[in-house]
């Protein structure tokens, strides 16, 4: 299954290196780091969970992959929940 | 950056949308900029909007004048949603009217409304009116649709000598006959209209304590019910934790105490006024640059001015003039920077009207909490 932005979702880098997410129809706002916006970015509806935690492990080099296996999925997980993201199939 | 608390563009921005206004209240702080500057058209603000939206603005405050003098405010209020902002509305409720509160059914209109703040100064028309003039029936009545309909509304109260004597009467109507949770008070300042009307309807050091008092037998009444940022409700926990910080040594970790910390607003916030000019705050009107000619990120991040804001916080209050020899400076933070600016053209001076030295000076006691 692949994933999409929500596209009413601002996303703002924030002093401190804090990602934060804001979804304008009910106000949430949830803050998050470098992980979840590397995340975040490559939910452009042509990646599913494990093409992200390839290209978050490529990112962050050295991270143990089933660390960020686990790690990516309850990010995606926590983001469909609040609607930041949405299945694109 | 001036700080690294500075966020790289801003959270949200006050935008008086028009220098319009049906009313005509005596202590308008945005009475000579009214009179002064022309309103700018649907485009340009549609315009400045999509230019928010790509800074990731999240949320504006639209005021006036009144906003809803504007025949587009709709359309303008859509412009802000496509831009994925959220946003609040000041009004002197007068214009609120059933057919108003319809068009806010349509689209995403009430979903992303934060609040709308009704001004209400009296808990009947003649000391409404003293401030508001031939206002308080639309007001309430305004007030009472919102209500009744679900909206989030919230009410402001200004503190001048005219209704003083009225807040208990003021409280029981808003909380008690109205039914608000809550509401917020602040006082008139000698700024705008407040200028000339100064005398008229600011308070006099004793008429701010006499208002302290009140406000702390209506929060005894009304727990959690008051609240201010700014005014006689504010000074008190102010001023109580000035004293508390010389009697005991500890500091309160709310603001600087010892520099001129407040406000920290430039660092999250800017504003426009109704022409387009970019000011620090709609308060402190020195000039930026204009939204139809400037880019608002250039200026957040590379304006002079909005440097030397941030930079105030780290001046020692005993280097502001008029403060150096005050044995109250190591625990004053120099209140807000727009009185002292609107009345020396200087924002590193410490507010007067906020002075505790002053206060105890004309009081002749202190406050504790
Ligand atoms: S003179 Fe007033 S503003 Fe200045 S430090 Fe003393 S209390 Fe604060």
């Amino acid at each position: 299954m692949r994933y999409l932005q929500n596209p009413d979702i601002v996303v703002r880098e924030e002093p401190g290196e804090v990602w934060l997410f804001f979804d304008p129809d009910t106000n949430q706002r949830r803050y998050s780091n470098a992980v979840g916006a590397s995340v975040w970015e490559l939910c452009d509806g042509t990646r599913d969970l494990a093409q992200i935690v390839v290209e978050v492990c490529a990112a962050f080099e050295g991270a143990p992959s089933d660390q960020v296996g686990a790690d990516v999925r309850e990010l995606l997980q926590n983001m469909e929940a609040d609607h930041f993201i949405v299945r694109a199939d | 950056m001036a700080g690294s608390s500075l966020t790289p563009t801003p959270h949200s921005i006050d935008i008086s949308l028009t220098g319009r206004c049906n009313l005509k209240c005596t202590y308008c702080f945005y009475a000579n900029e009214m009179t002064a500057l022309t309103d700018l058209p649907t485009d340009k603000w549609l315009a400045c909007f999509e230019e928010l939206g790509r800074l990731n603005t999240m949320e504006v405050t639209l005021s006036g004048g009144e906003a809803f003098t504007r025949r587009d405010l709709f359309e303008l209020i859509d412009g802000v949603i496509a831009n994925r902002m959220r946003y609040s509305l000041l009004s002197n409720g007068t214009l609120i009217t059933d057919q108003v509160l319809a068009r806010f059914d349509e689209g995403k209109r009430r979903q992303r409304l934060n609040s709308i703040q009704i001004s209400i100064d009296g808990s009947r028309a003649e000391i409404h009116d003293a401030s508001r003039p031939k206002s308080f029936s639309r007001a309430v009545r305004g007030l009472r649709l919102l209500k009744e309909a679900g909206f989030p509304v919230t009410v402001r109260v200004t503190i001048t000598k005219h209704n003083l004597h009225d807040l208990e009467n003021i409280a029981a109507l808003l909380l008690e006959d109205i039914g608000l949770p809550s509401f917020s008070t602040n006082d008139a300042i000698p700024m705008g209209s407040g200028c000339q009307n100064e005398a008229e309807v600011a308070l006099d050091s004793h008429e701010q304590y006499e208002a302290m008092q009140i406000v702390g037998r209506l929060l005894e009444r009304y727990p959690g019910r008051l609240n201010a940022q700014a005014g006689p409700q504010a000074k008190i926990q102010m001023y109580a934790e000035m004293e508390h910080a010389r009697r005991t040594g500890e500091k309160t970790t709310r603001w600087g105490m010892g520099r001129l910390t407040a406000c920290g607003c430039t660092f999250s916030k800017l504003a426009i006024l109704h022409d387009g000019t970019i000011v620090p705050c709609n308060m402190l009107t020195e000039r930026l640059g204009n939204i139809t000619t400037d880019s608002v990120h250039e200026i957040w991040h590379t304006h002079p001015v909005l440097t030397a804001m941030r930079q105030r916080r780290f001046i020692p209050m005993q280097d502001v003039l008029g403060c150096a020899d005050c044995e109250w400076a190591p625990y004053c933070n120099g209140s807000c920077p727009a009185l002292p600016y609107t009345l020396y053209g200087d924002f590193n001076r410490a507010n007067p009207h906020d002075c505790y030295r002053r206060f105890l000076q004309e009081v002749g006691h202190g406050v504790s909490a």
